[in-house]
């Protein structure tokens, strides 16, 4: 068959005049030409995940257009709505900086900075409902019959159970940060959990008596379990299952991160991958390889500082190469970050800064080394080699 | 998990049809990456292949009330971006190299699924039955007996132009048109 002979079938397809057998080589052909898998490229397509996000995202903004009632606005990873929000407060703080006369800064260099993530989040309910964290006014969320989920002022989401009401169906929440968000959430048994950028967690409303578990589906978060040996606490990881003994831990489990790195500050876990289980002391650190899980769990000490220096409001790095570094800041402040010269990222720092900086100064710390120089275009980020 | 992840697809479906988005949901979950990865195959064009996923899954939300399956609901789904990813080929978004490669292999007769086919037919018939009524009344005529548009225009008693417009409108619905909305969102 050739190019137009297919074009023919297709356009026979299209108007229904196909024969049986017509119908039947398009499909054959149709079926060559777009072979669907299970499989994935993670070569030429970001995150298997990511792309799910996005795709569903996307589909929830044109199902709201045809719906307007039915779906609460879901402004999480869509690019648009974060350049917007961006635009707004640069536009805000134009209009301040000039009404104040403080004459301080130009329309350039305000257009150009970026500023640092905040309190964001997107609270999925089990029956679909969405709520946007950083928009909902602090006070009661939910309230339903066994449990009640209020805003905290600080932007903190508290889940308290209610007492005697015990049902036999548990229902699931999910609690999504966007890039250049952190939020903080305290479960119905009194546990916290951060949440750093780009970060999912899925928990059930109440806990059952016998297990406490929850799943972290990508990200990074830090967890101070009640300890309750009752009801063991476990968080299921896309590589692994961490299960509290009594506890203040960190899980780090970003897709573009080398490994799955599990950090212990106090108290005892354990840490169980496809094959492995170890049992982690107070200061180490376990690692999954994120390519190759069912690799043995490498086990070391763990610089404690740097491991929850996010939670902290700080970039902290200690030796950390630039690409690890600049993966960080891309996560913070939403923005893509390209090479032009490959060799700078194994360039190693040394030193910390506080998130509430806008990214400007965080650059400006960096290109002081005299190794980089960088370009902002936008929310992109160039990297050169000085 | 929820329990949504143990309902069959039947049973998916069903609550679908009520109008359940969690359902909804579930149904995305188990079948967006078959489709995308036949949509990546052919495109090889993340937007565009995204683009595909959504129109099908909006259709079927938007039609849930008319879908009916015959196969399983992936090649129901499957149909369907086969079905867009061909109105692609015609734009000329298929790598050049893909097709010849595929054109030059000789399809051979057991490759024809019979079941496919139905499903295939199935599916081009809903797409006709959810024309508005005229048009599809003329369309029909025009597929079915092989009239004219002069002939449809006299036997309705509506001008040929009529009869043209609905016959462009029947094609045109057809062919599910790209939805510029995502274009947008994704050209950042």
């Amino acid at each position: 068959m050739d190019k137009v002979s297919l074009q023919d079938l297709i356009e026979k397809i299209d108007k229904g005049t196909a024969t049986e057998h017509e119908l039947g080589l398009y499909n054959a052909y149709m079926n060559r030409i777009a072979p669907g898998s299970t499989d994935w490229d993670q070569f030429n397509l970001d995150d298997q995940e990511q792309v799910r996000l996005e795709l569903w995202d996307q589909l929830q903004v044109v199902m709201q257009k045809t719906q307007p009632r039915r779906f609460v606005l879901w402004t999480r990873i869509s690019g648009v709505a974060a350049l917007v929000l961006i635009c707004l407060s640069i536009t805000g703080y134009f209009l301040f900086s000039t009404i104040n006369q403080s004459g301080k800064h130009s329309l350039a260099q305000v257009n150009q900075d970026i500023l640092p993530g905040g309190n964001k989040a997107i609270l999925t309910l089990s029956n679909g409902h969405r709520i946007v964290l950083s928009d909902a006014k602090h006070g009661v969320l939910v309230s339903k019959n066994n449990i009640r989920v209020n805003k905290n002022s600080d932007g903190q989401l508290t889940y308290e159970a209610k007492n005697g009401d015990h049902v036999s169906n548990i229902a699931y929440d999910t609690l999504t940060t966007p890039t250049g968000g952190i939020y903080n959430i305290v479960l119905a048994d009194g546990s916290k959990i951060w949440l750093n950028s780009a970060t999912s967690i899925r928990f059930p409303e109440i806990f059952g008596s016998k297990e406490r578990k929850i799943e972290l589906i990508s990200g990074e978060a830090y967890f101070e379990v009640i300890h309750n040996p009752f009801a063991p606490f476990r968080v299921a990881t896309p590589h692994g299952i961490v299960e509290d003994l009594g506890t203040h831990f960190n899980i780090n489990t970003y897709g573009d991160e080398s490994a799955e790195k599990t950090t212990l500050l106090e108290g005892s876990i354990s840490v169980k991958s496809k094959n492995q289980k170890v049992v982690l002391q107070p200061g180490q650190q376990a690692l999954i390889d994120n390519k190759r899980d069912a690799d043995p769990i490498a086990v070391s000490a763990a610089d404690l500082d740097e491991a929850i220096a996010w939670k902290n409001g700080l970039f902290l790095f200690n030796n950390e190469d630039l690409e690890s570094i600049m993966r960080k800041i891309s996560r913070w402040y939403n923005v893509k970050v390209v090479y032009q010269d490959q060799a700078v990222k194994r360039e190693i720092f040394l030193g910390s800064v506080s998130k509430l900086k806008n990214a400007s100064e965080v650059i400006n710390m960096l290109e002081k080394t005299g190794k980089i120089h960088f370009e902002v275009n936008g929310s992109l980020i160039i990297v050169k080699a000085k | 998990m929820s329990v949504y992840s143990k309902y069959t697809e039947q049973e998916l479906l069903s609550l679908l049809k009520a109008g359940d988005e969690i359902a909804f949901t579930e149904i995305y979950n188990r079948h967006w990456k078959f489709l995308f990865t036949a949509a990546y195959n052919a495109l090889r064009h993340k937007a565009d292949s995204m683009d595909v996923c959504q129109t099908i899954f909006l259709w079927i939300w938007e039609n849930r009330l008319q879908i009916n399956v015959k196969t399983s609901l992936q090649g129901y789904l499957y149909t369907a971006a086969k079905y867009k990813i061909a109105n692609l080929l015609r734009q000329g978004k298929i790598r050049e190299t893909l097709l010849d490669d595929v054109l030059t292999t000789d399809i051979v007769a057991e490759e024809i699924k019979d079941l496919e086919i139905k499903e295939l037919k199935n599916f081009i018939k809903q797409l006709i039955e959810e024309l508005p009524e005229k048009c599809r009344e003329v369309f029909l005529l025009s597929r079915d007996e092989h009239l004219s548009h002069r002939q449809i225009s006299e036997r309705l008693g509506i001008s040929e132009k009529t009869v043209d417009d609905h016959i462009t409108r029947a094609l045109k619905k057809l062919r599910i048109p790209l939805s510029r909305m995502a274009t947008i969102f994704l050209s950042f």
